[in-house]
């Protein structure tokens, strides 16, 4: 037993103190799979894909990501993750023309999900057939957007860094912007964050995380939390429809960095533990990495995981 | 208390020059607890927790309205500014001035001095930019009194094998696992009232990493005889002298004594765990009989 483990509350004792649901979930359109992990009182546990695509090209000489490399990762990562060859036709697994869409970004702006990220995700949700109206792409003022307020399905899409408060950046804190007081879930390094993902304006209607690690950040320094040297070129994008696992891929990858750079295994501060109890309490998927299929595409060299 | 606070600022940054090579000062702004998370949103968390009471952010702007900011922290006391530094540095310089604790690195500086905490990114990075905000973060400390003198409880860490600049000062529960993970739970009670002082140090078994030291001031005997008791009960059952062999091999021990808690991790053997726990209780003898090891 390892010490993380025995001092964690066990898994039984969170299923037994919390409603648990498939909340943050939805079905594969034209599937009976769920496209994420669900967990019940039996304990049935299924099993989560996440991929990892790296490609040395994505950023230009400036740094900026480059749209069409951007484009051709995220078709990739969708293909792999619907089973669609043709990468058109897994979107269209993923979105319905009826549908719509709100696409979630992070605006934090020394790292952010990059344009790039944004307008091929907006440009592959209109080619599914969604009208221009029907889809909005917002972070802090999403709040009486009047596409979030109608979304019938999410895309979740943000960079990873490493926080002060709350470990790390994570898809599951993306969705803090849902409520109007955010600061109300600071608590305990922001341990309730799954919780959001319960709410109506969100339950159910995300259709695919995309964790932007493209020059994620493995420590934090200073006023404004970010630190030049702390910042590592990884040229990655990771995807699923599970956000927990997702997100435990990406907290993988910066540990190893942290490790690299320190010399040392030196724990986040605070630990990232919003994300376990996101998929304990919250039922939002799998932070156990036994339990995630990681499918790796593109380059392989130092990936950390 | 908060207007006597933007006062002092105030008088700071009004000791700054108007122009910088071609860099103009604009307007400064202030904000308090209430609203920091405005200025610096998903981080006021960290500086409320060290009982900030007020900041003032000075901006700078070019003729291509690229603007720098140095933002300076009333952190209500050097306790807090010390902490609040040593929450990210990896390490110390004298970038900006011999009687400030600063790091410069990759075009951010962050720096202390009494109980302000400074800050200012140049980024991208380049030698005007360096140049520049070294000289307005220098005309900062010029004007503030005191030094850089760390808590006391620092003193209880054993000087002589800590590893430079690993220490860490804190007043809040959310970073006790910051080199040791020890438990998701608040074992220890940690909270505003309480001074925790941690840090990396060496010993004498060959190629082992450094073991982690913290120890931990409570508002009375009673407050830390009841977290030692928690944190026991929890990470060291059934031990008779507070020590016990890790799954990894290492070592966790526990020490209580009045009013102070000290916490060895990660020490190789019993030997040098029993030895650190030791240490730091003379030191902390020490500190009650006025003395600091580094006077």
């Amino acid at each position: 037993m390892t010490n993380d483990s025995k001092r964690r509350m066990t898994r039984r004792e969170f299923i037994r103190d919390a409603t648990v649901a498939t909340v943050g979930g939805s079905l594969l359109l034209g599937s009976q799979a769920p496209v994420f992990a669900e967990l019940s009182e039996d304990a049935t546990v299924t099993r989560s894909e996440v991929v990892l695509i790296r490609d040395l090209g994505v950023l230009d000489g400036e740094g900026e990501a480059r749209h069409e490399v951007v484009r051709e990762m995220l078709d990739a990562a969708v293909s792999r993750l619907t089973g669609e060859d043709d990468a058109r036709n897994g979107w269209r697994r993923l979105i319905r023309p009826d549908d719509v869409v709100g696409i979630k970004t992070n605006a934090w702006t020394p790292i952010g999900t990059t344009a790039a990220v944004e307008q091929s995700l907006r440009t592959r949700v209109l080619e599914a057939g969604v009208s221009e109206e029907n889809v909005g792409i917002g972070d802090r003022d999403i709040l009486g957007d009047p596409v979030f307020d109608r979304a019938t399905a999410l895309i979740n899409a943000r960079p990873m860094r490493t926080h002060h408060w709350s470990g790390v950046g994570s898809l599951i804190k993306n969705y803090i912007m849902f409520v109007d007081d955010p600061y109300n879930y600071h608590e305990d390094a922001c341990a309730r964050l799954g919780e959001i993902w319960t709410y109506p304006a969100v339950a159910g209607k995300t259709r695919l995380n995309v964790l932007v690690m493209f020059t994620p950040q493995f420590h934090t320094a200073g006023a404004h939390g970010f630190s030049p040297r702390h910042v590592k070129k990884y040229h990655g994008l990771i995807a699923g429809f599970d956000p927990v696992a997702v997100d435990t891929v990406g907290v993988q990858i910066i540990r190893g960095m942290r490790r690299e750079h320190f010399d040392e295994d030196r724990p986040m501060s605070p630990s990232p533990g919003h994300i376990t109890v996101a998929g304990e309490k919250y039922g939002l998927g799998n932070a156990d990495p036994q339990q995630i299929d990681l499918i790796k595409l593109g380059y392989d060299e130092n990936s950390y995981c | 208390m908060a207007g006597e606070s933007e006062r002092r600022l105030q008088e700071l940054v009004d000791g700054l020059p108007d122009q910088v090579e071609g860099w103009r000062r604009g307007d400064a702004e202030f904000y308090g607890p209430d609203d920091l998370y405005r200025y610096i949103n998903g981080g006021a968390e960290l500086f409320i927790a060290y009982q900030f009471t007020s900041v003032v952010s000075q901006p700078y702007v070019d003729v291509n309205d690229d603007e720098i900011r140095l933002d300076v922290f009333d952190m209500g006391a050097p306790s807090s500014a010390f902490g609040v530094f040593s929450h990210s540095r990896e390490s110390v310089d004298r970038f900006v001035a011999p009687d400030a604790e600063s790091e410069y690195a990759g075009g951010l500086l962050h720096f202390w001095k009494g109980r302000y905490y400074g800050s200012a990114l140049a980024y991208p990075e380049t030698e005007t930019k360096k140049a520049m905000i070294r000289e307005l973060a220098r005309r900062i400390t010029d004007r503030i009194e005191g030094d850089c003198r760390w808590p006391d409880v620092v003193a209880i860490l054993p000087v002589t094998d800590l590893v430079p600049d690993s220490i860490r000062y804190f007043r809040h529960r959310a970073w006790i696992n910051d080199f040791h993970h020890f438990a998701d739970e608040n074992l220890l009670n940690i909270g505003a009232d309480t001074e925790v002082a941690m840090a990396r140090v060496r010993t004498e078994a060959g190629e082992a990493p450094p073991a982690v030291l913290v120890a931990i001031r409570y508002p009375s005997a009673a407050t830390a005889a009841e977290a030692t008791a928690q944190f026991t009960q929890a990470l060291l059952p059934g031990t008779a002298d507070g020590l016990r062999q890790e799954s990894d091999d290492t070592w966790l021990g526990c020490l209580h004594s009045d009013d102070i808690v000290v916490i060895v991790a990660e020490a190789p053997d019993r030997k040098t765990a029993k030895g650190l726990l030791e240490a730091c209780e003379r030191s902390r003898d020490h500190v009650r009989r006025g003395g600091h090891d580094d006077e």
